[in-house]
C-alpha cells in the first residue's frame, strides 16, 4: 500500500525535484508481489544534465527493517566511492531524503513520511542475448570477449575494495564510456566494502542468487568479508560456463554431486555455526574443506550441446576449474591471471578462425583456378571442334 | 579334548545390521538403489551381503529445492524476458530448469516442448522423458523414450535400462547399457550401471572391473568405491573390500553406509585402529546416527578401550531416548568386559535390556544370552541352569533351537549340567538335541563335539560311532559352519579316534586338524596327544606346551594334567616306573582338572602302586 502511494507520488512529480521529468516505475508492477525487492526503481529524465537516470527509493514498507535500510545506505556510499571509475556504475545524486505526504481520511493535516533515495546513471543495454539467446546466433569469440569484459568490470570493483556479492547476467549492463561500450555491474544492493563490518552478525542464506552463489556462502559465511571476493570469482565461473552451455552451472554441479547442496553444505553450516569468532569459523571451514573437497567432482566445461571447440577444451576446463573450485582457497584470486587465460583462448580461437578462413580462401581460389583452366580447355576444344 | 569351558564367545554386542546398498546414479535426480540383504550367518564378526537376495529401491530422491523462494524470484525475473527470447531454446531450457527446481514438472515439460519445436536434439528429448519420470509417470516416460530411434541416443539407452531394472529384466537392461557404452565410451554412469547389473546377475568379478572403470573416469566418486567394496564383500574378499570402503569414506566422510560397512570389515580383519578417526569425525558432524555410534563403541571394544566404549554408549542412550533395549545390552557388554568389579553394573544393564524389551523379542534374547555368557564366565552354574531351564521351557515352537544365535541357550544348559557334574542328565539332554530335526546345525555340531569328547574320555564305545557319523557328513557341513565350531568338531573326532587308538582314522583327518594347530589350544593339544600315542614324545611334549601357551588361564591346568597323565602312561609302558611316578604325581597334584581325567589318573596311580608292590 505504502509502496503504491510512493510510486503514485513519485510518478506525479510530487516527491522528486522539478528537474526530473518523464518518471516511470521500472521494477514493480502494480498489484503484483514484490518478491525480493526492497527498493523501488524509477526511470526519469534529468533536465539539468540532459540524461536519463535511475532513481532508487528505499521501499517505505521496509522502513522498520534495519538491515535492509542500512544495506540501502551502504549501496549509496559504495557508489560514491566508485565515482569516475570507468567500469563502474556512476552515481549522479548521493543519498537524499524526500518527503512523501500522505493525506489521511480523518485528518486535515497530511502525514509526512521520510523516504530515502539516490540517483544513478540509467543503463538499459543488457547482455542477456549472450546468456539467453539461441547458442548458434553469437560467435564464440564474441562470447569470450564479453566474458573478458565482465571480468574487467568485477576487477574494477575489487580494485576499489568493493565486492558485488550478487553477480549474475541480469546485474550486468553495457555502458557507453568515451564512445566505448564497457560492461559495468549494476544493483550494488548487496555489495560490501572489503574493510567494512557486517550489518548483521550471522547469515543463514547466501546473499546472491542461488545459481551463482558460492558454496561457502550457502553455509552461513556470506557475511565474512575475507571470503566475499572468492564468492564473486565463483559467480564469474558460473557465468563463464553458461556462456558456452545451455544449462546453469548450478544444475550441472548438482547433478553430478547430488549430496553436496542437499547434505554436505547444510552440515557445514551447522558445524560452522557452533563457532563464535570469524577466525574460528574460517578455520572450521578450512578443516571441512580439507576433508570433503576431494570427494567433489568437477563439472566438465563441455556440457550437452556445448559450443566449445576441442582445441580450447583443456584451457577452458582449466579456467572453469579455477573459477568455480569447491574449495575457495583453490580459486583464482588474481584477475590478471584470469584475463591472461581468456586472452590465450581468444588467441587460439582467432588463429583457428583465421586458419579456417585462409583454408576457405585457398580452396575458393583453387576452385576458381580449376574452373578457369577448365573454361580455357573447353574454349580450346570448342574452337578445335569448330575448326574441324 | 575338553570343551566344558568352551563357552560360545565373549558377551555379544547387539548391532543393527548394515545396509548393503549400491547406488546407481542414472542421474542424480533419479537414482536407483540396490539393497542386498545380509547373509543369515554372522560370520566371524562381519555381516556379508547375500548377492542372491536383493531389492531394487526406486526412491523419490528429487525434492523441491531448499531455496524455492529464491528460485521463484529468478523465475519471475526470467519470465519478464519471454518477449525477447521465447524463440530461444537456451532461454526455454533455463525456464524449464527453474520450473523443475520449483517442482512444477508440467510447466517444465511445457518449456521443453516449446524448445523441441525449435530444435530437434536428444538433449531436450531426454529432458522431457526425465521430467515424466520425476512426476511419477513412468509408463509415459518409457513410451516417450521408445517413441524415437534411440540407437544413437546415449541418455535414452540409459533410461530404458533403468525401466528394465525396475521391471526385473536385467538381461535387456544390460543390452541397453552396452549400447550406451558403445555410443559414449567414456561415461561414468554407464560403467557404474553395468557393474551393478553384473553384480545382481552374480558376476561379482566382472562387476568389480566395471566399477573400477567408473572410478577411473570419476576419481572423486565415493559411490564407485562403495560399490567395489560391496562387490568384494560379496565374494568374501575382506582385505580388498576394506581398502575400497576406506577410499569411499575418505572421499565422502558422511557416507554412513560405507562407514558402517568399513567398520564391520575392519573389526573382522583386526584393523579397527584405522577407522576410529572416521567414526569420530562423522559423529562430530552428525551425532544422531545410531548405527555409527554403535560401531564406534564396537571399535573401542576391539581396541580394548572399554571405558571409551561405555562413554560412547551412554551418549547413544541420550540420542536414542526412551526404551533403548539394544543400548542397554551394549552398555552391559561394556561393563562385563571391564572386569569383575563392574559385574553388578553389567547385570543391571542386561536386566534393563530384558525388561525394556518385548518378551522373547530378539533384542531381549540377545541380552539374556549375554547374561548366560556372564554366568558361565563366573562359573555360577546353578543360576545359569535355572535361567536356561526357564528359557527352554518357552521354546515350544522351536524358535530358539533353530536359530543360529539363540540355540546357544541349549549349549549353556549343557555346559551347566556338565560343570555341575550331572553327566547322565547332560548325555540324555545332548542325545535328545541330536535327534531334533529342527535343531540348528551349529548347535548340533557343538553338542556332537561335546558328546564325542565326553564318550571318548569315558572310554565309551559310542564315541567312535558318533565320530564316524559326523566324519561322514564333514564335507557337507564344512562350508556352512563357522571356524570355531568346525575346529571343535574336527578336534573332538580326532581326539576320540586317538583315545580309541584308531590311528588310521585319525591320520585321515590330520590335514583338516592342521588348519587349527598352532592357532587354537585344543587342536594343538590333540595333535600332541597323537604324537605321544605314537611314541613321538618330544614332538608331543612340544605341541602340548604350545597348547598350554595358547590356552586361557583356567584351561592351562587341565591340559597340563592330561599331558602328565599321558607321559606317565608312556613311561610306564616303557618300564620306566620312576618317570611314570614322577608324572602321575604331577597329574595328581594338578587342581581344577577334568573330572573324567582326574578319576583316570587316580586309577592309573593305583595301577602303578600295584605294579611296584607286586613281587
Amino acid at each position: 500500500m505504502l509502496d503504491d502511494l510512493l510510486i503514485e507520488a513519485v510518478v506525479n512529480g510530487s516527491v522528486l525535484e522539478e528537474n526530473y521529468t518523464d518518471i516511470s516505475v521500472v521494477n514493480v508492477v502494480a498489484g503484483q508481489p514484490k518478491r525480493g525487492f526492497f527498493s523501488i526503481i524509477f526511470k526519469a529524465f534529468d533536465t539539468t544534465s540532459n540524461v536519463e537516470v535511475a532513481v532508487k527509493f528505499f521501499s517505505p514498507i521496509h522502513n522498520s527493517d534495519t538491515y535492509r535500510m542500512l544495506s540501502f545506505e551502504r549501496e549509496a556510499k559504495i557508489l560514491e566511492s566508485l565515482k569516475d571509475k570507468k567500469r563502474c556504475l556512476q552515481i549522479n545524486t548521493a543519498l537524499k531524503t524526500a518527503t512523501l505526504s500522505l493525506s489521511l481520511a480523518n485528518s486535515h493535516r497530511p502525514l509526512n513520511l521520510q523516504v530515502k533515495y539516490f540517483v544513478t546513471e540509467w543503463i538499459d543495454d543488457d547482455i542477456d542475448e549472450f546468456f539467453l539467446s539461441n547458442s548458434s546466433n553469437i560467435d564464440i569469440l564474441d562470447r569470450l570477449r564479453v566474458f573478458r569484459d565482465i571480468v574487467l568490470a568485477v576487477a574494477a570493483l575489487h580494485r576499489s575494495n568493493v565486492c558485488h556479492r550478487d553477480l549474475k547476467p541480469d546485474n550486468l549492463r553495457k555502458a557507453l564510456r568515451h564512445k566505448e561500450k564497457v560492461i559495468v555491474a549494476i544493483d550494488l544492493g548487496t555489495a560490501a566494502l572489503l574493510d567494512s563490518h557486517n550489518i548483521i552478525p550471522s547469515y543463514t542464506y547466501c546473499v546472491g542468487m542461488i545459481p551463482y552463489a558460492a558454496p561457502e556462502s550457502k553455509c552461513g559465511l556470506a557475511g565474512i568479508r575475507r571470503l566475499d571476493s572468492y564468492a564473486d570469482i565463483f559467480s564469474l565461473g558460473c557465468m563463464f560456463y553458461e556462456l558456452f552451455n545451455v544449462d546453469y552451472y548450478y544444475d550441472k554441479f548438482d547433478n553430478i554431486n547430488p549430496n553436496v547442496d542437499a547434505n554436505v553444505l547444510t552440515l557445514f553450516g551447522a558445524t560452522i555455526a557452533r563457532e563464535k569468532k570469524e577466525e574460528d569459523k574460517i578455520n572450521r571451514l578450512n578443516c571441512l574443506l580439507d576433508i570433503h573437497a576431494k570427494g567433489v567432482a568437477n563439472v566438465s566445461v563441455c556440457g550437452c550441446n556445448s559450443l566449445i571447440p576441442s582445441a580450447t577444451n583443456g584451457i577452458m576446463q582449466e579456467l572453469l576449474d579455477g573459477l568455480v573450485a569447491f574449495d575457495y582457497r583453490k580459486r583464482f584470486n588474481n584477475f590478471e591471471h584470469i584475463i591472461r587465460k581468456v586472452d590465450i583462448i581468444l588467441k587460439v580461437l582467432t588463429h583457428q578462425k583465421l586458419y579456417q578462413h585462409r583454408i576457405k580462401i585457398n580452396n575458393a581460389s583453387r576452385n576458381n583456378r580449376i574452373a578457369k583452366r577448365a573454361n580455357v580447355l573447353t574454349d580450346k576444344l570448342r574452337s578445335l571442334v569448330a575448326g574441324s | 579334548m575338553l570343551i566344558d569351558d568352551d563357552i560360545p564367545e565373549k558377551s555379544n554386542l547387539n548391532l543393527e545390521k548394515p545396509i548393503f546398498q549400491v547406488i546407481l546414479p542414472v542421474d542424480a535426480n533419479i537414482p536407483l538403489y540396490i539393497d542386498f540383504s545380509p547373509r543369515n550367518d554372522y560370520e566371524d564378526g562381519v555381516f556379508l551381503p547375500d548377492l542372491n537376495n536383493f531389492t531394487v529401491v526406486d526412491k523419490d530422491y528429487h525434492k523441491t529445492s531448499n531455496y524455492s523462494d529464491l528460485f521463484l524470484s529468478e523465475y519471475e525475473l526470467l519470465s519478464k524476458k519471454s518477449d525477447r527470447f521465447s524463440d530461444s531454446p537456451v532461454y526455454l531450457n533455463k525456464m524449464a530448469s527453474i520450473a523443475r527446481r520449483l517442482g512444477k514438472y508440467d510447466l517444465e515439460r511445457f518449456y521443453i516442448q516449446k524448445a523441441m519445436y525449435l530444435v530437434e536434439n536428444d538433449y531436450f528429448f531426454n529432458k522431457y522423458g526425465e521430467s515424466l519420470i520425476l512426476s511419477g509417470e513412468l509408463n509415459s516416460a518409457e513410451r516417450h523414450f521408445k517413441s524415437r530411434d534411440f540407437s544413437e541416443n546415449f541418455g535414452a539407452n540409459l533410461r530404458l535400462a533403468y525401466f528394465d531394472v525396475l521391471k526385473g529384466s536385467y538381461a535387456t537392461a544390460k543390452k541397453y547399457i552396452i549400447r550406451s557404452i558403445l555410443i559414449q565410451p567414456n561415461d561414468y554412469s554407464s560403467y557404474l550401471f553395468l557393474g551393478i547389473l553384473e553384480l545382481i546377475t552374480k558376476e561379482p568379478n566382472s562387476a568389480i572391473r566395471c566399477f573400477r572403470l567408473a572410478s577411473e573416469l570419476r576419481p572423486s566418486s565415493s559411490i564407485a568405491h562403495l560399490n567395489i567394496g560391496v562387490a568384494y564383500l560379496g565374494i568374501g574378499n575382506r582385505e580388498k573390500a576394506f581398502n575400497s570402503l576406506k577410499l569411499a569414506v575418505s572421499l565422502d566422510p558422511l557416507n554412513s553406509k560405507a562407514l558402517v560397512l568399513l567398520v564391520d570389515v575392519a573389526v573382522s580383519i583386526k584393523k579397527s585402529d584405522q577407522v576410529i578417526s572416521f567414526l569420530k569425525y562423522y559423529l562430530s558432524i552428525k551425532d544422531e546416527d545410531v548405527l555409527v555410534h554403535e560401531r564406534l563403541a564396537q571399535t573401542y571394544f576391539e581396541l580394548g578401550d572399554c571405558h571409551s566404549a561405555l562413554y560412547t554408549l551412554k551418549n547413544l542412550k541420550r540420542v536414542v531416548g526412551s526404551d533403548p533395549v539394544r543400548v542397554w545390552n551394549n552398555i552391559g557388554v561394556a561393563y562385563h568386559r571391564m572386569g569383575i568389579k563392574h559385574r553388578n553394573d553389567a547385570f543391571k544393564s542386561f536386566k534393563n535390556a530384558i525388561s525394556n524389551g518385548i518378551c522373547n523379542n530378539r533384542d531381549s534374547l540377545i541380552a539374556a544370552r549375554n547374561v548366560c555368557i556372564m554366568l558361565a564366565d563366573v562359573k555360577e552354574y546353578h543360576t545359569l541352569l535355572g535361567l536356561t531351564k526357564e528359557l527352554l521351557t518357552y521354546d515350544v515352537q522351536s524358535e530358539l533351537i533353530s536359530d543360529v544365535q539363540f540355540s546357544d541357550f541349549y549349549v549353556f544348559h549343557l555346559l551347566g549340567l556338565a560343570n555341575l557334574k550331572k553327566f547322565d542328565d547332560a548325555v540324555v539332554f545332548a542325545e535328545n538335541i541330536l535327534s531334533i530335526e529342527r535343531a540348528h546345525d551349529a548347535l548340533k555340531i557343538w553338542v556332537a563335539s561335546w558328546l564325542i569328547s565326553h564318550y571318548a574320555l569315558e572310554g565309551h564305545k559310542h564315541a567312535i560311532k558318533l565320530a564316524d557319523a559326523f566324519c561322514d557328513i564333514l564335507p557337507v557341513i564344512d562350508k556352512q559352519i563357522g571356524y570355531e565350531r568346525m575346529s571343535t568338531l574336527i578336534n573332538s573326532i580326532v581326539f576320540a579316534y586317538v583315545e580309541a587308538d584308531c590311528t588310521n582314522k585319525a591320520i585321515k583327518l590330520l590335514p583338516k586338524l592342521s588348519n587349527y594347530v598352532h592357532k587354537i589350544s585344543y587342536p594343538t593339544a590333540t595333535l600332541g596327544l597323537f604324537h605321544l600315542r605314537n611314541g613321538n614324545i618330544e614332538r608331543g611334549k612340544e605341541l602340548y606346551n604350545e597348547s598350554i601357551r595358547l590356552a586361557d588361564y583356567d584351561v592351562k591346568d587341565k591340559i597340563r594334567q592330561k599331558l602328565n597323565y599321558e607321559l606317565a602312561k608312556y613311561w610306564f609302558s616303557q618300564g620306566d616306573v620312576r618317570n611314570a611316578i614322577k608324572y602321575i604325581e604331577k597329574a595328581i597334584e594338578t587342581k581344577g582338572g577334568v573330572p573324567q581325567i582326574e578319576s583316570a589318573v587316580k586309577k592309573f596311580n593305583a595301577k602303578i602302586i600295584k605294579a611296584i608292590r607286586a613281587p
